[in-house]
């Protein structure tokens, strides 16, 4: 209900400007304009979201899906052809008094006699079987409006025959996109938004499948930000997005960690009748009140 | 032309547009549902041990098996015992791995719950050499996350277990792992008035026990070079306590230096080229290092006070360490040159032995705070005080090599009573004793042996 009485407003100018519009008279007159759009009654709580959002859009790369493939492992420290230490397990006999000795100990590489364990690792070719693919792209999505506007799409629109066809979902997959998009999330959801404890709820779902590894390097800022889509029944949609990279292992294992969560604890129990306000969600999985368990 | 134009866009034009604009306002209002994406914070989780799934690895000859069977059960011991994983009980299996080159069937093993499956086979290749092949699954996301295979001599499962387990630990939880290391210390055996006192070592699980002194002499605080099988530690073989140095690749063993006074509490610095130690002169004490190539050493403190336990930062610049100057046991931190000497410890009780982690950002430490010994860690500003585990007499604290294990011993009281091996997770979740026959002390951790 928040926004109905500036939108109301908005409306209302529109109609009064298309009405000025319609009369013969006055030339030069421009409709360029859409001030009346960006109403902005914030609540406290989305002002600080939004400035949360704006300090991590900027760390926000391109949301690329996670390579099937696993190169990298590749490099992974090479366990050293080492000798097996010969162990004696028979107590060692009479140690002779040690003596100080002139040549001090050289720090030589190891012994390496009868080399054999050699546990070289050789990465495991993926290629000898097919793997799932992962979808390359999201889910099919309506492509973002362009300022020109098509009378035939509204005259659809109108008759409400493409209801489902959402509009304009803000651009993605760059860094402007995510503003804008964090941006516009503040601005939406009125009477069709989920109410506080629709939202607890789906926290909470997603909460109990979440199982960060605490405790790592750098674990209290190991955030994890992920676009999911969800189907009508709640089921994940598609591939899961993770937004923000960070290319390290540490990351690679908290953002497979949050994927696993979105992916175990579904299907989501979310009121239907709001479809259209849940059917695309950011997560923004944050350890850090949690890091030092 | 102008009026043409002009004309048209009275007529059709402007009208057109005043539709579209009236049309326009109808989609902002519906869409205004339909746009609203939500964006959630998610900040509590539920912490838990990884449910994983070891299969049985496959063979295809029966002494194959017997080690496919014995590499599982010691990939089983570490992943459960570091805290982090929880093996899911083969009993529970559904899908018996039939092909390691299949896919496995995902929704069989997301069933029992399982988030990761491994999968593996060992062959016995005709030159006698053992081959250990595993791959790693993400059962959700339905995709191999890692694979290996090593090639050794079958004697050396054990290590090649060790390297599957931490290959598996590093993909699934983005640290290093430490499966594959050692620890030193010291045996206990003999009543608790005359105790023999011997330098011994394991593997971190406990297997692969031996004995590196005889015990005739007094042996205490053994310390692992970082870069290398070689222990530094004190003995009194030669009467007088002495810092050592032990190969133990050789079993070649050397007096660090010849000193007027009682060195003690040796510990190598990160590139395991000197070696920082305690000098004793009258009643003080203080820091030494000693190149060991050249036998150069450097005096670092020079107080009335006993400054003792050196322990250099991982990068080499600061050395952490225990002083009395104050009046009472405290932390200080210097660098390496001796410059900047500062207390960081200022809680209540004393302090004593810090250690710093591999990783670099913490200190261990043992604190006495009435009556009680208390394992902690700090941050190298002192800052950020967390104890892990107290009790009656808890002492000695080692890093894991990936810095997020930490061992030490502790004493039970009574006749009977002694030092036994415990370690503890960084987050204090994960306590456990280490099973060894006798009663041990003083643990210290090697590094990673690759």
């Amino acid at each position: 209900m928040r926004l109905s009485l500036p939108i109301s407003v908005g409306l209302h100018t529109a109609i009064l400007l298309s009405a000025a519009l319609a009369l013969p008279e006055p030339e030069e007159f421009e409709v360029t304009e859409q001030e009346s759009v960006p109403v902005n009654v914030v609540t406290y709580e989305e002002y600080q979201q939004m400035r949360a959002q704006s300090e991590t859009a900027e760390e926000v790369v391109e949301a690329a899906p996670e390579p099937v493939t696993e190169t990298e492992v590749q490099e992974e420290r090479p366990p050293e052809p080492e000798a097996e230490p010969a162990p004696e397990p028979e107590p060692v006999a009479a140690l002779p008094e040690p003596v100080p000795e002139p040549v001090p100990p050289e720090p030589e590489p190891e012994p390496v006699p009868e080399v054999e364990p050699e546990p070289e690792p050789e990465l495991i070719d993926e290629a000898a079987y097919p793997l799932p693919q992962q979808k390359p792209t999201p889910p099919p999505r309506v492509e973002p409006e362009e300022t020109v506007l098509d009378l035939d799409r509204i005259a659809a629109l109108l008759d409400k025959s493409e209801e489902e066809d959402r509009a304009a979902p803000p651009p993605e997959t760059t860094d402007s996109g995510q503003q804008d998009q964090a941006d516009e999330a503040n601005f939406t959801g009125t009477d069709v938004a989920l109410t506080g404890d629709e939202r607890d709820a789906f926290i909470r779902q997603i909460e109990r499948c979440w199982n960060p590894v605490i405790g790592v390097v750098g674990a209290d800022s190991l955030l994890v930000r992920m676009r999911i889509y969800l189907t009508q029944n709640g089921a994940v949609d598609g591939e899961l997005e993770v937004l923000n990279t960070e290319g390290t292992s540490q990351f690679r294992a908290a953002s497979e960690r949050a994927r696993r969560a979105v992916l175990q604890c579904q299907p989501y129990d979310m009121p239907a009748e709001k479809y259209d306000a849940w059917q695309e969600i950011i997560l923004n999985f944050d350890p850090r009140f949690m890091a030092e368990g | 032309m102008m009026t043409n134009s002009a004309a048209l866009w009275n007529r059709f034009i402007k009208p057109a547009l005043a539709v579209v604009l009236l049309a326009a306002c109808f989609v902002i209002a519906t869409d205004q549902r339909a746009s609203a994406l939500i964006e959630i914070d998610i900040t509590r989780g539920t912490i838990e041990p990884l449910p994983i799934a070891i299969s049985g690895f496959l063979s295809s000859d029966s002494r194959g098996q017997e080690y496919a069977t014995d590499i599982v059960s010691v990939i089983n011991n570490n992943l459960t015992n570091s805290g982090l994983f929880e093996a899911i009980s083969q009993d529970a299996f559904i899908e018996r791995i039939s092909d390691f080159n299949a896919q496995p069937r995902f929704g069989d093993w997301r069933i029992i719950n399982a988030q990761a499956l491994v999968t593996g086979r060992i062959t016995l290749e005709s030159d006698g050499r053992l081959k250990a092949e595993f791959r790693l699954w993400d059962v959700l996301a339905q995709q191999q996350m890692t694979g290996f295979q090593f090639f050794t001599t079958p004697r050396n499962w054990r290590r090649i277990s060790h390297l599957i387990s931490d290959a598996i630990y590093e993909r699934l939880t983005g640290e290093t792992g430490y499966f594959d290391s050692r620890v030193v210390f010291i045996e206990e055996t003999g009543p608790k008035n005359e105790r023999v006192k011997r330098l011994a070592m394991m593997d971190q699980d406990g297997a692969n026990f031996r004995r590196l002194t005889d015990g005739e002499h007094l042996v205490l605080t053994p310390r692992f070079n970082p870069r290398s099988q070689e222990i530094t530690y004190m003995s009194y073989a030669s009467g007088e306590p002495r810092v050592y140095l032990y190969n133990i690749e050789t079993g070649q063993q050397q007096v660090v230096g010849e000193f007027p006074g009682m060195t003690f509490s040796p510990r190598f610095s990160p590139d395991g080229l000197q070696v920082i130690m305690s000098l004793q002169q009258g009643g003080n004490a203080n820091i030494y290092t000693m190149e060991l190539q050249t036998r150069r050493t450097q005096r670092l403190t020079n107080t009335p006070a006993i400054d003792t336990a050196p322990s250099f930062a991982p990068d080499g610049s600061q050395i952490s360490f225990e002083s009395d100057r104050s009046g009472s046991q405290q932390i200080y931190v210097m660098n390496s040159d001796g410059s900047d000497q500062r207390r960081i410890s200022y809680g209540d009780g004393r302090y004593s032995t810090p250690v710093w982690s591999p990783r670099g950002d913490l200190i261990a430490f043992t604190k006495l705070l009435n009556g009680r010994f208390l394992i902690g860690v700090m941050k190298a500003d002192g800052s950020g005080e967390r104890i892990l585990t107290e009790g009656y007499h808890n002492e000695g604290p080692t890093w894991s090599p990936n810095g997020r294990v930490l061992m030490f011993f502790r004493e039970s009281r009574g006749e009977h009573g002694g030092p036994r091996l415990w370690s503890v997770d960084l987050t204090g979740r994960n306590e456990r004793e280490v099973d060894t026959t006798n009663f041990a002390s003083d643990p210290a951790w090697s590094p990673l042996m690759n």
